[in-house]
């Protein structure tokens, strides 16, 4: 008897849990391949339960199939909003189109589908981060520091440690980079290789720079891994990072912190991992009845350097930080 | 000397003669790619040529243990997957303390004492090694097969050592093995030194180098002859395994963390390709270490090489793969019987033709 009532309490309680939550939020992430997709993940997860809705959350290992399984999951589930970030941007027409169907709003986050498959399917709104934005602000930063230094008139030869080859991150930084860097004359380009966003393969990388090109004064690395794994390469060349070489991350995180305030690494440009701050009041504005237009809605992001107080952007009127007034409230 | 010792010589000539064309190449496009000098900030030697051997060391310690394995006839594919266990054990004795909030940033410390950091992943990385020997040997798996298994669950193991998170370290004994000097000349090479010194004993001055090519050549002839082939192959499965483990202690020291997802990535080709440019046949048999060493050399040299010359990132592989493939058509025989016969004329020809 006692059993059968534990039991009749235990389903009662269940019962009301599942007709507790308010929503019923699908997420179909890419994987884990690195620390700022486990921010990412860690944020969402962590935060969309607390405002008592409830999240179904799938990793797909990096596979588009098993995304595309999550998402059929999610529509025979059922659930109220889809959040989707793709692992690849093409071949996702059919599955979005299913969701379309089932009228399940899609939220797309970071990864955006090509245009050809936007244009033909139905979103609710798009947020993730601006990486050619991101890539002109590593070089106004470093445009407008040098000036700081008095070395504006100066012939100065930057390198840029790319990201993996082909990918959105990469290509768009780069270009944002190029783009602003061809203003500026006297800032001459001298290399950019590929450093596949990781430590390890970003020092050979910069190894051989150092014998091949007979000055470097700056170096763009595209995430701030690839500009760590520099640092040891430079020290062993008998320079000094940070006062010989500038070096300018991307993604800031509390690595990239820890070597700004030793003074090793000069600037990091952040790309903001935390999604769910932003992407909560957005799905309350939509359950209010809200629309977005179909732009795409990009974070805000600041910059860190050592002593805070430069511009990195075009028109002047952002300045950076001090990385030593922020790194207590890093997460990640 | 018999057939397969001739073409071993002969093949390790052609590994030699290919990286003395490459530096050759080298030399007439950027002379200064052979500068060396004497850098007083760091104590160490400083240059190009450096570079290729201290960046070599991590596959050419692997590639010692599967020129064993390829000799026996086998291959081990989980090397890359072991190379990211050992990294990711090491670093998380060096930081791992949660109960200490001292111990939440890096710096120059470490929680377990020095040599518990490093013989652990290492006497790990033995285990997998061994365990990765018992199915091949015991119960009889294709080495393919039984190697996948660690390849794959080898990362999920380092992520889970870590907790999926990269930790890294300030700690100086340990950045010394990656990243520091000893009579001029960066730590990995000597660390290389002594392993190949190591294997190259062990095989030559044991009876166990024997062994392995007999098991190659003919495993049921040398089982039936009273080989131990089990104890053989369980052996070169569990050397290559340490031999990994104390490359990703150098690979890990190198930038002072650990990266499961990207440690020791495609090792294992870089491994097996080395073995094979060294001239040891992929069938098994005689074998051939100072090959292997070369090969290890030629494939660093190439991506020098290449970002020396500033190769566009999008060509490297291409650019790689041609250079390794006119290297490897070269050793074939075909091309090594056309070779020779242009040189020695129709007495070469007449004798491979009885042989």
């Amino acid at each position: 008897m006692k059993k059968l009532l534990t039991l009749a309490l235990v389903l009662a309680l269940l019962a009301s849990a599942s007709s507790a939550f308010a929503l019923t939020i699908g997420f179909s992430q890419i994987g884990q391949e690195s620390d700022w997709r486990t921010a990412n993940t860690d944020d969402i997860r962590t935060k969309i339960p607390l405002e008592g809705w409830e999240l179904i959350y799938d990793d797909a290992q990096q596979k588009q199939e098993n995304q595309i399984k999550a998402l059929r999951s999610f529509i025979s589930q059922g659930v109220d909003y889809i959040l989707f970030t793709g692992v690849v941007t093409t071949g996702w027409d059919e599955v979005l189109k299913e969701v379309n169907e089932a009228e399940i709003p899609l939220f797309l986050l970071d990864r955006i589908p090509e245009p050809s498959t936007l244009e033909k399917i139905e979103y609710v709104a798009a947020y993730g981060g601006d990486f050619i934005e991101e890539g002109r602000r590593m070089a106004w930063w470093t445009v407008n520091y040098l000036e700081k230094l008095g070395r504006s008139e100066e012939e100065v030869n930057v390198v840029i440690l790319e990201g993996t080859t082909g990918s959105d991150a990469a290509t768009q930084r780069t270009q944002g980079i190029e783009e602003v860097l061809a203003k500026f004359p006297n800032v001459k380009i001298a290399a950019k290789q590929s450093g596949n966003f990781s430590r390890a393969e970003a020092q050979p990388v910069m190894e051989s720079w150092l014998k091949s090109l007979d000055k470097i004064d700056v170096v763009l690395a595209e995430n701030d891994d690839m500009g760590l794994g520099a640092i040891d390469v430079i020290k062993a060349a008998g320079k000094v990072p940070g006062k010989d070489i500038i070096i300018v991350g991307c993604d800031s995180p509390k690595a990239a912190f820890d070597a700004i305030i030793a003074g090793e690494m000069n600037a990091t440009i952040e790309c903001n991992p935390l999604y769910a701050d932003a992407i909560i009041p957005m799905i309350k504005a939509l359950e209010a009845g809200e629309t977005f237009s179909r732009e795409i809605v990009h974070p805000e992001e600041g910059a860190f350097d050592a002593e805070g107080g430069v511009p990195y952007t075009e028109d002047g009127s952002k300045l950076t930080v001090k990385a030593a007034d922020a790194i207590d409230e890093r997460k990640y | 000397m018999n057939k397969r010792e001739s073409i071993l010589k002969s093949k390790l000539l052609y590994a030699v003669a290919a990286e003395a064309l490459i530096l050759l190449v080298c030399l007439i496009i950027r002379p200064d790619f052979f500068r060396i000098s004497y850098q007083p900030e760091t104590g160490m030697l400083y240059g190009s040529l450096v570079d290729i051997v201290n960046r070599s060391s991590e596959i050419t310690i692997i590639a010692m243990g599967m020129t064993l394995v390829i000799a026996t006839g086998g291959t081990d594919l989980s090397v890359g997957a072991v190379v990211a266990v050992s990294g990711a054990l090491a670093l998380k004795l060096i930081r791992w303390d949660p109960s200490n909030p001292l111990y939440s940033t890096p710096g120059d410390y470490s929680v377990y004492p020095f040599w518990m950091a490093v013989a652990a992943p290492m006497a790990v990385c033995l285990l997998m090694g061994m365990f990765n020997g018992m199915l091949i040997a015991k119960f009889k798996m294709q080495p393919i097969i039984a190697t996948l298994v660690l390849m794959v669950a080898g990362r999920g193991i380092a992520q889970i050592a870590t907790n999926g998170k990269q930790f890294t370290t300030l700690y100086s004994p340990f950045r010394f093995i990656g990243q520091g000097s000893f009579l001029t000349l960066p730590m990995p090479i000597w660390i290389t030194a002594a392993c190949v010194a190591g294997v190259a004993l062990f095989t030559r001055l044991t009876a166990y180098g024997m062994f392995v090519e007999s098991v190659g050549i003919n495993p049921s002839a040398s089982r039936v002859s009273g080989l131990r082939s089990g104890r053989v192959i369980i052996i070169a499965y569990a050397l290559t395994a340490f031999l990994a483990g104390i490359s990703g202690l150098i690979y890990s020291s190198r930038i002072s963390s650990c990266d499961s997802n990207n440690a020791g990535l495609n090792y294992e080709l870089d491994a097996i390709l080395a073995v094979v440019i060294g001239g040891t046949n992929m069938s098994g048999g005689k074998f051939s270490l100072a090959g292997t060493v070369v090969g290890a050399l030629i494939i660093r040299t190439i991506t020098t090489f290449v970002l020396y010359f500033g190769v566009v990132s999008e060509a490297i592989m291409a650019f790689k793969a041609m250079i390794i493939a006119v290297v490897i058509v070269l050793q074939s025989e075909p091309a090594r019987k056309f070779m020779g016969s242009r040189r020695k004329g129709p007495a070469l020809m007449g004798g491979a033709a009885h042989a």
